[in-house]
């Protein structure tokens, strides 16, 4: 049994489509990368896994166990955590509160004060920066603290979406050493992202998203080299 | 010189009251995105409640407080569940649903007229409580006893509040939520279980306003609808969905109403009040005290 196991689904904002007969597999320990331009339908993906956005047909299973029909916060307590595009801080939060709030779930709350250690340790910069308003901290602090504030909610599947978006290259470099520390920890990753080398470089398995369907999906190392892929997002 | 002095510490003092009174409509905005038009009705129903706890036990007129605030936060708590929560459901893309102002409205109409049949439409005072007509005598000024306690009492329950918001999860989770309730839900936060709570909380403080207010106020039905209007304008005064601001606000007005008829005649006090008001709205529409929510 995979750990999270998505079954042709169809997803729609309205009468628009954005997904298509989508299916996926993530197993434990790995860590999994969505590519695909913009539009291509990632986010909406990571939203109906969440379940903001409900798909309207098909399964989705977590530890084996259909997920499809449930609310965000019964999803979050199952042990699935969404870090969304664009961060979304709290953003006139201190840096500490919005960690406190990312640990809310019952099954996180109970050991808050352990998990915010580790977290401090993997991400010192925020101890640092613990009674700093979120609003005020850099774009790549803010990543960082967007990346801490899921990973208090105690994930077993961590979803990344864009967590490099808008940084500059050297923190890019930080942002996936992060994720492949909290990888290399035993936690696993489901990230979206649109750095295809970077993030098919630390990833097991990747799946290539092209409006709305997969297109391609494979080993991490074959897609990177393949022509397809070369060409259309690695612009070789 | 000293009538200007005592004026503006009466004013003082009953302004923290209207801040109190405000502070709940301050409260259920930051949090639902929504005004909350039954406000003073919430006020009238804990004044009711304060009234005939005491007039019926004999009890000391501030010791209602510790039944009518837990009332009043599962009166509050009950009706957003019950009443508005499934229009917020049902128009669960609309970013400020129009519908669920429509339903304050209504429910104000309710209350009011609920009251009305029960108890009649005429005016109940607690006429022989410890604190009626009490007055602190300090030097040639005189200073109300029931709002100078109103006052304390506001200040104390803005801090419990502010503390609540601050250092506690529930606490955490509401501002969470009135920053962005898709993130919030994201962390497993129920945005509907919030909302109970948020609109318990402020009809909660509309309790505890309405037990400050009992010793030396009037009781009736449409009691509310006066400070309605004072609270809309207190919390634009202050910033929507600030306590602290709410207070501001509050005294500011308090202070105009009683210093203002020294000078002139008691409509252009209303004059400047509203003129105040308008001015904020064009100029400052966040309010006078800083940010769109503060806690
Ligand atoms: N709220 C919405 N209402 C209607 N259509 C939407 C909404 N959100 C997204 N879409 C549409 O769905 C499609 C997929 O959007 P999505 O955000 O999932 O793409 P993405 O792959 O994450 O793109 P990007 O890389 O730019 O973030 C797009 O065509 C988009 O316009
Ligand atoms: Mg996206």
């Amino acid at each position: 049994m995979s750990l999270l196991e998505i079954n042709n689904i169809d997803v729609s904002y309205g009468d628009v489509q954005v997904i298509f007969d989508l299916s996926l597999k993530v197993e434990k320990g790995e860590v999994v990368s969505i590519i695909g331009g913009n539009g291509a339908g990632k986010s909406t993906l990571l939203r109906a896994i969440s379940g903001l956005m409900p798909a309207s047909s098909g399964t989705i299973a977590f530890h084996g166990v259909p997920i499809q029909a449930e609310p965000p916060e019964n999803v979050v307590a199952s042990g699935i955590i969404h870090v969304p595009e664009g961060r979304r801080l709290f953003s006139l939060m201190s840096v500490k509160d919005n960690l406190l709030v990312g640990a809310y779930n019952k099954r996180a709350n109970k050991d808050v004060a352990e998990t915010l250690k580790n977290v401090y340790k993997l991400l010192p910069r925020l101890q640092e920066r613990e009674n700093q308003i979120a609003m005020t901290l850099s774009g790549g602090e803010q990543q960082m603290v967007a990346i801490g504030r899921g990973l208090m909610g105690q994930p077993h599947l961590l979803m990344l979406d864009e967590p490099s978006l808008g940084l500059a290259p050297i923190l890019i470099k930080d942002i996936f050493e992060t994720v492949r520390k909290i990888a290399d920890q035993g936690t696993t990753v489901l990230m979206v992202e649109q750095d295809v080398k970077h993030s098919l470089s630390l990833s097991d398995r990747g799946y290539v998203l092209e409006h709305g369907r997969v297109v391609m999906e494979g080993k991490a190392e074959d897609l990177i080299d393949d022509p397809h892929i070369k060409e259309a997002y690695l612009g070789i | 010189m000293y009538y200007i002095i005592e004026d503006t510490i009466n004013g003082i003092l009953m302004g923290s009251i209207y801040g109190l009174t405000a502070m709940g409509l301050t409260i259920i905005f930051g949090v639902l995105k929504v005004v909350n038009f039954a406000h003073g009705s919430m006020l009238m129903v804990g004044m009711y409640l304060a009234y005939w706890a005491v007039t019926l036990s004999g009890m000391h007129p501030y010791l209602a407080i510790v039944l009518v605030a837990p009332a009043m936060f599962l009166f509050g708590y009950t009706l957003q569940n019950f009443v508005i929560k499934p229009i917020f459901i049902a128009e669960k893309n609309v970013r400020e649903p129009l519908t669920v102002i429509i339903v304050t409205t209504g429910i104000w109409y309710i209350l009011d007229n609920l009251t009305l049949l029960i108890f009649g439409p005429q005016y109940r005072s607690l006429a022989d409580n410890p604190l009626n007509g009490q007055m602190l005598e300090i030097g040639e000024m005189f200073i109300s006893v029931p709002k100078l306690y109103g006052c304390i009492t506001a200040v104390i329950t803005a801090l419990g509040v502010y503390w609540f918001f601050q250092k506690t999860d529930m606490g955490r989770a509401i501002r969470a939520t009135s920053m962005d309730r898709e993130a919030a839900s994201l962390m497993g936060i129920n945005q509907y279980k919030i909302y109970n709570v948020a609109f318990g909380i402020g009809a909660a403080t509309a309790g505890i306003a309405a037990v400050t207010l009992v010793p030396f106020y009037n009781v009736f039905p449409t009691v509310g609808v006066l400070f309605d209007i004072k609270g809309f304008i207190i919390v634009v005064l202050g910033g929507l969905g600030s306590i602290g601001g709410a207070l501001a606000g509050g005294i500011i007005i308090g202070i105009i109403e009683s210093v203002g008829p020294q000078f002139m005649t008691a409509t252009w006090t209303e004059a400047i009040v509203y003129g105040l008001f308008l001015v904020v709205l064009f100029v400052k529409p966040s309010g006078l005290f800083g940010q769109k929510h503060d806690w």
